[in-house]
Formats: structure tokens, C-alpha cells, sequence
């Protein structure tokens, strides 16, 4: 029996012992019996081909089946003297809400926004119309399961016209001694015309065996404007699934800048559908791996009415054994017209040893569109190298230049400045090889640990 | 200062250059004529350290024998090479990569780097030798420019560094009449009696600018006649050809 089974059975076991009082609502026991059909991938799965799914299932863990919250401020959690990178502060902590007084706080402009579960309970008809009916259950066995099993999460509601004034970030930290497996969800929701920037931080501290399996719901509405920026600082040993959803009205817009600085095993799911003509969306990625890490970013683009526009520009650089995969996915329905699709991955390999696999695809079932692809893999210029070298820069600086040159196509879609100012840092200090997980972050310097009052 | 002795370069098993010998003095220019496949360019590469060449012979320079430092440590003890086609590097800001080449020179000269003010006004200095728009430096490392900004780019960069050898790689080639006496004017104001010149070219008429103490004509890989300016003049008025019957007879 394999890892993968294993869990599997597992899983199995720990739903059945505890039916009675596990399902909140009809969903999680659909999604239930959906992952229960689809099982845990195996590279017989189209979208785990190359995937190395035996470092993330030869492992044990741990599930915890109802996640209580945790008071604390999180604030305190994340303790910085370096930015001053000023955001509406949200967190997880192992995979529970983290608060201090309210676990959902109304402010005065009327958003909404923290404990998820909290949400549902004291607004469902604001809720209902989106959570479990953005993300497919039948993407992936993760989201099937997410979708039964997640007990904790954020919610955030931007109400019409609304511009936030500061970034909101959530960040979902992992730090403990037990291997455990983590579900998370989070649902936001931008209502007409209004404007939000959200940066969501997935880190880890000494942790070691863990599965976060985080699934977003996005909706957003007519009108409405999203900077999404994700960023991914791992430990080694540790599995990360993200899987986002995306939906898009008319004239919605979502730039979304994906940087992932180390990771343990990650694959992150990006699903956007156009539903609304104007819709746009502009994807960007960065991923910068050694060791034996491992990224698989697959990005689907669902052009479903006329006259949207899309961009993906995914960028890695890979150092010693790392592995990436990229799969762009971009599919213009019968009648999207005018439709404006555009999908590149470029990757840098350091030493012959690292691995990628680049699969820009397009599925047009229309006329009338602008859509191309492009993908390129290989060594640093040797020119460009000779050029600087010949100007008296050695060659680790050449090296360094042309490597946080190629980081600054992806990095400079960032906003807020601030934010990308830091960012810009923390790229620097790991192509020099000084960034570890936990050392730095946006927000964190170091983790303090903290005493929780566990709130039963 | 520079002295080459039966140099033989050899790529992928082809020899390019074959018995190659020339020494350049303090102050001196030296220019370099010669048909298309000689082996100019594959020279100006090996002085300055390219890899990818099978290199026989001996190049010192200042007493140091340049074979055995790698390309930045040549770059910073004072050689120079003005590229026939300059590398576009997208990403790499014009401004961070003069400052980085200049200070890295400074520390290598025991000074502190140059702040970001400082920096700007040396820059507006080196104006006064050759003029190069200030939008150029906003950007990316020659990606965008035309030939000729490419060109005076190469030569603002020379007046930067203040080199002790610079080798101009054809610099002249792509250039129009007026960016010509442009790049030409920026050299010969570099031309202080103490720095020396390898000047590369095909025609004689950058030389019209920057009148060279000597005249090599090189072809085959090896120099085959050399002489003073009216070389240059002679050749221009009888082509290659001439060469080919004179190394026949």
C-alpha cells in the first residue's frame, strides 16, 4: 500500500467515525462523497503527470476535524522592524483564525471581513451565493476535500463602490511540531466598482510533514478591481496546495503576482472565468527554487463571453535539483470574440540537474481573437555575462544582475510601492542565498512564539 | 604595456589567428585593418578574455601575463573593449550597471563607492566627451537603442571607466556620417598621451578622426604589412586586393 492510499484510508476512517456531528451542510457531504469518487491523485492523472506526488503522500499526519479559533493578536504573531508596511492584518495559525476580541469585524464603510465560519453563521444570505459555488469540486480531489473538511478561514466582503484604503493581508502560518494536514478557505467578495489590494502570505516555521490544502473563492462583481499578490516562503519538508477561483464580471479586473521564494512541494491552482465582457486579468508569477524543491503552477483561463483580455507571464529560476512545472491553460468558448489571450513562461536553469516542464496550451473555439503563447528554458546569457564581466563586474554580481533582471519583469506589476520595495529585498537577499523561510517576510522578521488561549 | 608574441587562436579545431605578434606603447594608437573573416574581432575577444578559445602564444600586459585572469580582472586593470555589437540585457538598468562597473574600479583603486548624487554629476562630467541622452540611462542596458546610440553608449561607458587599453571593435561600422565624427571626437578626446588604442576597422575613414601612430594590415590571421597612417590611405585608395597581389609576389 502506498502513501497515497494510505491517506486516503485514512481520511476515510476519520469521516465515517465521526458522521454524525462532522457535516455543518448538505455541500461538505457532496464534496465528501465527489472526493471519495475522484480518490487522491496519482501521476496517472493528467495534471499530476510530472508531479512528484510520493513527497507529499509518503508521509503521516495528523487531520483535525474541527478547528477551534485562537485568541491573540495577530500582530503580535508577526513581529517587524524592517517595513513599514502598513495592512489590515488577518492570520491563521496552523491552519485556526487568529483573534483577539471579534472573530468577524464590520467596519465602518461597511466591509466585512475575518473568521469565515463566523460568516456563515451570522450572514448566510451574503455568504450562500458564493462559498462552495465558485471553486469546482470536481477540479480536484483537494477542492472536493477542502470543500467537506475545511472548518476555519477568512471571509472578506468589499461592499459596492468601496476603495480600501490599506492592503488587507491574511497570512497563514504554520508553526508546530505535529505533522499535521490543514485545510483552509477563504472567500472574498468585491462588490460592484469597488477596489481592494490583498496580499496573502503562506509561510512556515521549523515545521516539518505538513499538507496546507488552501482553496480562495473570489467573486467579483461588475466594475470591481482586485491586486492580488500571493507570496510562498516554505520550509523543505513541507506540501503546499493552493487552489484559487476566480470569477469575473463585467469589466472586473484582477492582477494577481504570484511570488513563491522557497517551497517544500507546491502546486498552486489558478482557475479565472471571464463571465462578463471587458473582464480582464493580468497573472504573473515568480518562482525561485533550489535544493529539491518542487513548484507546479497550472493556470487556467476561461474566456466564456466576448471581448476579454488576459495575460499569464509565469518566470522561474532553478538552482541545483529544483523542479517546475508550469501548465497555462487558455480555453476562448464558442462566440468569445474579440478575445485577447496572451500566455509566456520563461525559465532559467543554474545547473543541468534542475527539471521543467512548460506547457503553454490554447483551446479556441472562436474566430475573431488575439491569442499567442510563448515558453523558453535555459541558461543565463553567456553575452550578457562576458559584457558586464568585461566592465569589471565579477562574475557572482553579473550573475546576480542578470537573475534579479529577469525577477523585475514579474516584480514590477507589485503595488503597493511599498510593498514591492520590499519585495525587491527579500528577491535580492535569495538570489544571494540569504533569504531562508522564516527568516524574513513582509510582515514577520522572526516569529515570537506565543501563548494562545485556546478558546473550546 | 601590451605585448602579444606568436599568439594562435583556434575555435572548435579552426585556427583563426595564426602567429600573431604586436606591442602597443603608453599612449599609443594602433589601428588594425583587414578583411571580413581575419580574424580582428576573434583578437579583440582573446585581449579581453572571452571564453571559448584555444589560445597558444603569450599576451602581457603591465608585466602581467593576461592568459591566466579571467575576464573582470582584465576589465579592471584597465582594459577596455568598445563592442562591435553591444549585448542588449533587458532588466539591467543603464544607471545600476555603470554604477556597479565604476565602483566595483574604485574599490579595486581602495576609494569608496560613488553616492548616487556623485555618481550623477560624473556622469554629467563625462558629457563634455560625448553626449548621450539622459533617457538613456534610464534604461535597460542597450536594449531599444538604435546603432548609433548603441555606439556612443560604448564610448560614454569608455570615459567612465577611464581604461588604460581601450579596443574599439569596429566601432565605426553602422554609423552615419555625423555619429561617426560624433564617437570619433569622444576618442580622440580620450587621447591623453598615456592611454593606448587598438583600433579596429575596415575603412579608413574613422581613421581620418583618430590618426593612428601605426597601421597594421591583418589578414589571414597574422599582420602582413604595417606601417603609419598612409597605409591606411594606401589601401583605402587600392582595396584588399592590392594586399593579395603584394602577398602573392
Amino acid at each position: 500500500m502506498n502513501g497515497s492510499e494510505e491517506i486516503f484510508n485514512l481520511i476515510k476512517h476519520l469521516v465515517e467515525t465521526n458522521k454524525d456531528d462532522l457535516f455543518l451542510n448538505e455541500h461538505q457531504v457532496q464534496a465528501y462523497h465527489t472526493f471519495l469518487s475522484l480518490g487522491l491523485p496519482t501521476n496517472k492523472h493528467e495534471q499530476w503527470r510530472s508531479f512528484p506526488l510520493e513527497k507529499m503522500f509518503d508521509k503521516e499526519y495528523t487531520f483535525k476535524l474541527q478547528a477551534p479559533h485562537v485568541t491573540g493578536d495577530p500582530s503580535s504573531l508577526f513581529s517587524c522592524q524592517v517595513l513599514h508596511f502598513e495592512t489590515y492584518l488577518f492570520s491563521t495559525l496552523n491552519g485556526e483564525y487568529v483573534y483577539n476580541h471579534s472573530p468577524l469585524v464590520t467596519f465602518e464603510n461597511g466591509m466585512i471581513a475575518g473568521s469565515l465560519f463566523e460568516a456563515i453563521k451570522l450572514y448566510p444570505n451574503l455568504i450562500n451565493p458564493y462559498i462552495y459555488q465558485i471553486a469546482s469540486n470536481l477540479h480536484s480531489s483537494f477542492v472536493a476535500l477542502n470543500s467537506s473538511l475545511a472548518r476555519s478561514g477568512f471571509f472578506l466582503y468589499i461592499p459596492k463602490g468601496i476603495h480600501v484604503d490599506k492592503p488587507i493581508q491574511l497570512i497563514n502560518l504554520i508553526n508546530t511540531d505535529i505533522p499535521s494536514w490543514i485545510n483552509i478557505r477563504n472567500v472574498i467578495v468585491v462588490d460592484e466598482g469597488a477596489e481592494v489590494e490583498f496580499v496573502q502570505c503562506d509561510d512556515s516555521v521549523h515545521d516539518k510533514n505538513n499538507l496546507v490544502n488552501i482553496v480562495n473563492e473570489i467573486y467579483l462583481h461588475r466594475d470591481a478591481q482586485m491586486k492580488f499578490v500571493k507570496l510562498q516562503n516554505k520550509d523543505l519538508e513541507t506540501s503546499l496546495v493552493t487552489s484559487t477561483f476566480v470569477h469575473q464580471d463585467k469589466k472586473a479586473s484582477i492582477d494577481y503576482v504570484l511570488v513563491t521564494l522557497n517551497s517544500g512541494v507546491i502546486r498552486n491552482d489558478l482557475v479565472i472565468e471571464l463571465n462578463g465582457e471587458g473582464a480582464r486579468a493580468e497573472l504573473d508569477g515568480l518562482y525561485l527554487v533550489d535544493k529539491t524543491q518542487v513548484v507546479d503552477n497550472h493556470v487556467y483561463v476561461h474566456h466564456n463571453v466576448p471581448a476579454c483580455y488576459s495575460r499569464q507571464n509565469f518566470r522561474g529560476i532553478l538552482d541545483d535539483e529544483a523542479l517546475a512545472i508550469f501548465r497555462g491553460h487558455v480555453k476562448v468558448a464558442r462566440g468569445a470574440q474579440q478575445t485577447d489571450a496572451y500566455q509566456s513562461n520563461k525559465n532559467i536553469l543554474l545547473t543541468p540537474t534542475t527539471r521543467v516542464f512548460s506547457e503553454p496550451f490554447l483551446e479556441i473555439y472562436a474566430d475573431d481573437v488575439k491569442c499567442s503563447h510563448g515558453s523558453s528554458t535555459g541558461r543565463l546569457d553567456e553575452e550578457a555575462i562576458f559584457y558586464l564581466k568585461q566592465r569589471g563586474i565579477c562574475e557572482r554580481d553579473a550573475r546576480l544582475l542578470l537573475m534579479y533582471a529577469f525577477a523585475q519583469n514579474i516584480l514590477e506589476h507589485i503595488e503597493p510601492l511599498t510593498l514591492k520595495k520590499s519585495l525587491d529585498e527579500m528577491v535580492d537577499k535569495r538570489l544571494k542565498g540569504e533569504l531562508h523561510p522564516c527568516a524574513l517576510c513582509v510582515l514577520h522578521c522572526e516569529s515570537k512564539p506565543l501563548e494562545f488561549k485556546i478558546k473550546i | 604595456m601590451l605585448e602579444i608574441k606568436d599568439l594562435y587562436v583556434s575555435v572548435e579545431e579552426k585556427e583563426i589567428i595564426k602567429g600573431f605578434s604586436l606591442t602597443v606603447k603608453p599612449g599609443e594608437v594602433h589601428a588594425i585593418m583587414g578583411p571580413n573573416g581575419t580574424g580582428k574581432s576573434t583578437l579583440a575577444y582573446v585581449i579581453t578574455g572571452k571564453p571559448g578559445y584555444q589560445v597558444r602564444g603569450s599576451i602581457v600586459f603591465k608585466g602581467k601575463n593576461l592568459l591566466e585572469m579571467d575576464v573582470d580582472e582584465r576589465a579592471r586593470e584597465g582594459i577596455f573593449l568598445s563592442f562591435q555589437y553591444p549585448v542588449e540585457i533587458p532588466g539591467v538598468s543603464m544607471v545600476t550597471f555603470l554604477r556597479t562597473a565604476l565602483n566595483e574600479k574604485r574599490k579595486r583603486l581602495g576609494l569608496p563607492p560613488l553616492s548616487p548624487g556623485e555618481f550623477m554629476a560624473l556622469v554629467k562630467e563625462k558629457k563634455n566627451i560625448i553626449e548621450i541622452p539622459d533617457d538613456l540611462l534610464k534604461r535597460s542596458v542597450n536594449e531599444g537603442f538604435s546603432g548609433g546610440e548603441k555606439k556612443r553608449n560604448e564610448i560614454f561607458q569608455m570615459a567612465l571607466l577611464e581604461p588604460e587599453l581601450a579596443v574599439l571593435d569596429e566601432t565605426d561600422s553602422g554609423l552615419d556620417i555625423d555619429a561617426l565624427r560624433l564617437v570619433a571626437t569622444g576618442v580622440s578626446k580620450m587621447r591623453d598621451g598615456k592611454r593606448s588604442f587598438i583600433v579596429i576597422t575596415h575603412y579608413q575613414r574613422l581613421l581620418d578622426y583618430i590618426t593612428p601612430d601605426y597601421v597594421h594590415i591583418m589578414y589571414d590571421g597574422r599582420i602582413v604589412k604595417s606601417g603609419d597612417f598612409q597605409l591606411a590611405l594606401e589601401l583605402e585608395k587600392h582595396g584588399y586586393a592590392w594586399i593579395k597581389e603584394q602577398l602573392i609576389k
